[in-house]
């Protein structure tokens, strides 16, 4: 009886055309498989070095530079910290160097002696050393965007010294130091003083008419105890494509304030009582150029600027309507000192870092249009005017300092 | 291949524009390297100097209600100097679903699969449109209101999430280059996104209400200017100056979108997003010129109207799965395709240069004789009316 059935179903199957349909899906599902596994570009992770962390030197021939990636080693990164894990390898990570004339020769040149192949989609940090940057910043760069694979978002400094030991700096939090790295970057916004730089606003910097790129600067800093940290400190000026001078912390604080960038931070203030800490809240600047009777231009920089009483180490009670007051006038004092300080350092190295240029080509393109040739002279001819409008918001949790023997 | 009369509604002919203009207002990038941060506004000058090409078309439509562009030359100029003009149109279509065709594939084969030779992703993005055809491309027109809706949502999307990384100043100061680079963005965008349009023109019989072929025209490419505005303030304010120098200006855009860590590398579906377009615009080119061709060249016209074959479904079926030119077309698109640019630079100097010139032949200069030819048979007639 069963095979009755069994004879009829496939006398059916051939009947109706079912056979046909089932050779159709056959052949798409065949097809599907060949397409959809992507069998022709196909990419193995077991067959790529992944770059976490990117870092160019110069070396001691002029025509070449040397290129140093870090490559995650998956098999150590579950295992223990401290590089003492049980499958004997140690470090999570692995530094690969090579020198050649240009970026992407040097990467296909590691092929001669690499297993696997490297994969920048998944880099974070672009450090160039001081040196290189001194020299020629832009022809290591161009590959880095032009290609597919990389991202636009990587976080860019500049080290003093060597980039590949940056690199190789060990920490104890984190396994890979361009991890480690990239998130000391990301951290920066909590205190504004450093610029956070990623290669697209480093390009869009380099192709304004008027703007000088800058990026950070990392350097190994080595404590009182011969202990080797990371560092980030201070900030790189750049003028058609090479490094032109640096900016220290202050003045890089005084550049984001104009650059309203200056999102978060701490002032210590010394008062006549002794020390008071205000905390950044928020703060909003804005640049108007104003066009003088002379016909010169002067950039007014508009500040308003939120803080809170953060710690009073002073036996005054500072919630005081005059004391409030005082207050607000030291730390604008401080921030117009910081800003005097960026404008200086800019007018010497006659570099447009604030991006006054653009303010002008907005509201004045005319007269842009007629200075742009001799940007470079004229703009440390442009006044600066400061205003700055600071408040304090609140005292946090106390209203009066902690006295011994109390207020009675 | 049988047309069939009085199966689309205006909306679903309005959402298949709208697909057809998005597909290639996606990437706009050679308008954005001439008129840099001006190029929103080359949108809206480009839409209102492509109305005159469409005024054309829709006093032509209005003098010959129910026919496509082939008939309406058939009708004009006679059956002979009418196919001869129509061949025309026919090297027209042809080219644009070629030169569609070629852009997907150096997309694709840049941006996601860089060793696959280029003729494999041709040859399988045509056998989609091949497929798509076959079972009719009523089916595409119906489904492009879903495409339309998920694209125009997939752009709102992307530019929320990109909202943080733009800067306001980017788009300023307004109009400070040379005129001639505004007239030359103008033309650009009016003749090579806006007028291919006319593509619709043959489609027109299809139309349940052919009254109101001339609006649904109209509000499709405001639609698509609409999102082509925004698309680029969102390129221009989210790239600044690299905008001018990047290949896909939209592409790396949306490369730049990173939310939290979480939301990122969200260029894949713009990627996909873009197929999917591609699929419906190259389906359409093709289709239109499988049309041309069997109305140049066979005796009786292919549109019928779809009653005709109420009363045998079998009949139906027969005619939709044998269209006389469709492999045939498919084929010459795949090989033309590939022999049409060497390399996607020489493409790109094609778009910038002599792309205007080439399709206002077709757009405007063809369709305005047409309209002449029309006016002037008509006074002729009536002359003729009035002495008898």
């Amino acid at each position: 009886m069963k095979k009755l059935a069994c004879s009829y179903r496939i006398k059916r199957f051939y009947q109706t055309g079912t056979k046909n349909r089932y050779m159709k899906l056959f052949l798409l599902s065949f097809s599907l498989v060949l397409c959809l596994s992507s069998c022709w570009s196909q990419r193995d992770i077991s067959s790529l070095s992944i770059v976490i962390g990117t870092a160019l030197d110069a070396t001691d021939n002029p025509e070449e530079l040397s290129l140093t990636a870090q490559v995650v080693k998956p098999t150590e990164i579950g295992s223990n910290s401290g590089g003492e894990s049980s499958s004997g390898g140690g470090q999570a990570y692995v530094n690969i160097t090579q020198s050649a004339n240009s970026m992407l020769p040097s990467v296909r040149a590691m092929t001669h002696s690499q297993s696997r192949k490297l994969y920048f989609a998944h880099n974070e940090i672009l450090i160039f050393s001081d040196e290189l940057a001194k020299t020629n910043i832009l022809d290591p760069m161009d590959p880095f965007t032009r290609d597919y694979e990389t991202r636009m978002d990587v976080q860019m400094m500049i080290s003093r010294g060597k980039a590949a030991e940056i690199l190789d700096q060990n920490n104890e939090l984190e396994k890979l130091p361009a991890l480690y790295i990239s998130g000391m970057i990301k951290n920066q916004k909590y205190n504004s003083e450093t610029v956070i730089v990623t290669l697209r606003d480093f390009l869009i910097a380099t192709l304004s008419e008027s703007a000088a790129p800058i990026a950070p600067i990392i350097e190994i800093f080595e404590e009182d105890d011969g202990n080797k940290l990371l560092r980030l400190d201070g900030t790189a000026v750049f003028q058609d494509g090479k490094m032109i001078g640096e900016l220290d912390q202050k003045e890089t604080k005084g550049l984001l304030f104009v650059l309203n960038q200056s999102s978060a931070g701490v002032n210590t203030l010394e008062t006549p009582a002794g020390q008071v800490v205000l905390e950044t809240l928020s703060t909003k600047t804005k640049l108007v150029p104003v066009l003088a009777e002379d016909g010169n231009i002067r950039m007014k920089v508009q500040i308003k600027e939120n803080v809170i009483l953060q710690s009073n180490e002073t036996r005054e009670d500072m919630t005081t309507l005059e004391n409030i007051k005082m207050l607000e006038e030291l730390l604008a004092e401080t921030t117009r000192a910081s800003i005097d300080a960026a404008v200086k350092k800019a007018h010497l190295l006659s570099a447009d870092i604030f991006k006054f240029g653009e303010a002008i080509y907005i509201k004045y393109p005319k007269i842009w249009k007629e200075m742009k040739d001799q940007w470079d002279v004229k703009f440390s001819e442009v006044g600066v005017d400061v205003e700055i409008d600071t408040h304090v918001h609140a005292s946090g949790g106390l209203t009066k300092p902690i006295l011994p023997g109390g207020y009675s | 291949m049988k047309l069939e009369r009085d199966s689309i509604s205006p909306n679903q002919f309005m959402f298949s524009i709208i697909c057809f203009m998005h597909a290639i207002v996606l990437r706009s990038g050679f308008i954005i390297s001439i008129t840099r941060q001006d190029s929103w506004i080359m949108s809206i000058t480009g839409f209102i100097f492509s109305l005159l090409p469409l005024g054309v078309y829709v006093a032509l439509m209005k003098n010959y209600p129910n026919k496509n562009l082939i008939e309406i030359n058939q009708a004009v100029f006679g059956k002979i100097v009418g196919n001869l003009i129509s061949l025309f149109y026919l090297f027209f279509f042809l080219s644009l679903a070629a030169l569609n065709t070629h852009d997907l594939g150096h997309f694709v084969l840049s941006y996601m699969l860089p060793e696959t030779p280029v003729a494999i992703i041709v040859l399988f993005f045509l056998g989609a449109c091949f497929y798509s055809l076959k079972k009719g491309v009523k089916n595409i027109m119906h489904l492009s209101t879903l495409i339309a809706f998920v694209t125009l949502i997939a752009m709102i999307i992307n530019s929320v999430l990109i909202a943080k990384d733009t800067h306001f100043e980017f788009i300023f100061p307004l109009l400070q280059l040379e005129p001639e680079k505004y007239v030359q963005g103008t033309v650009s965008i009016g003749a090579v996104v806006m007028g291919e349009v006319l593509v619709f023109t043959m489609l027109t019989p299809m139309l349940k209400n052919g009254k109101k072929v001339g609006k649904s025209l109209f509000f499709g490419m405001l639609i698509s200017t609409f999102s082509s505005v925004v698309v680029m303030i969102r390129n221009i304010l989210t790239l600044g100056p690299l905008v001018t120098v990047v290949t896909l200006p939209t592409f790396e855009s949306i490369r730049n979108v990173s939310l939290a860590d979480i939301f990122t590398r969200l260029e894949s579906i713009y990627a996909i997003l873009l197929v999917i377009l591609f699929v419906v615009r190259v389906s359409i080119l093709i289709y239109v010129s499988v049309l041309a061709m069997t109305q140049i060249f066979s005796k009786e016209s292919p549109i019928v109207p779809e009653l005709a074959y109420e009363n045998s479904p079998r009949e139906k079926k027969k005619h939709q799965n044998q269209p006389p030119f469709l492999l045939l077309t498919t084929a010459l698109t795949f090989f033309y395709s590939l022999i049409v640019f060497e390399s996607p630079i020489e493409n790109s100097h094609w778009g910038a240069t002599v792309a205007p010139f080439f399709s206002l032949t077709f757009e405007l200069l063809l369709p305005a004789i047409t309209l002449v030819a029309a006016i002037f048979r008509k006074i002729v007639s009536k002359k003729k009316e009035v002495n008898a």
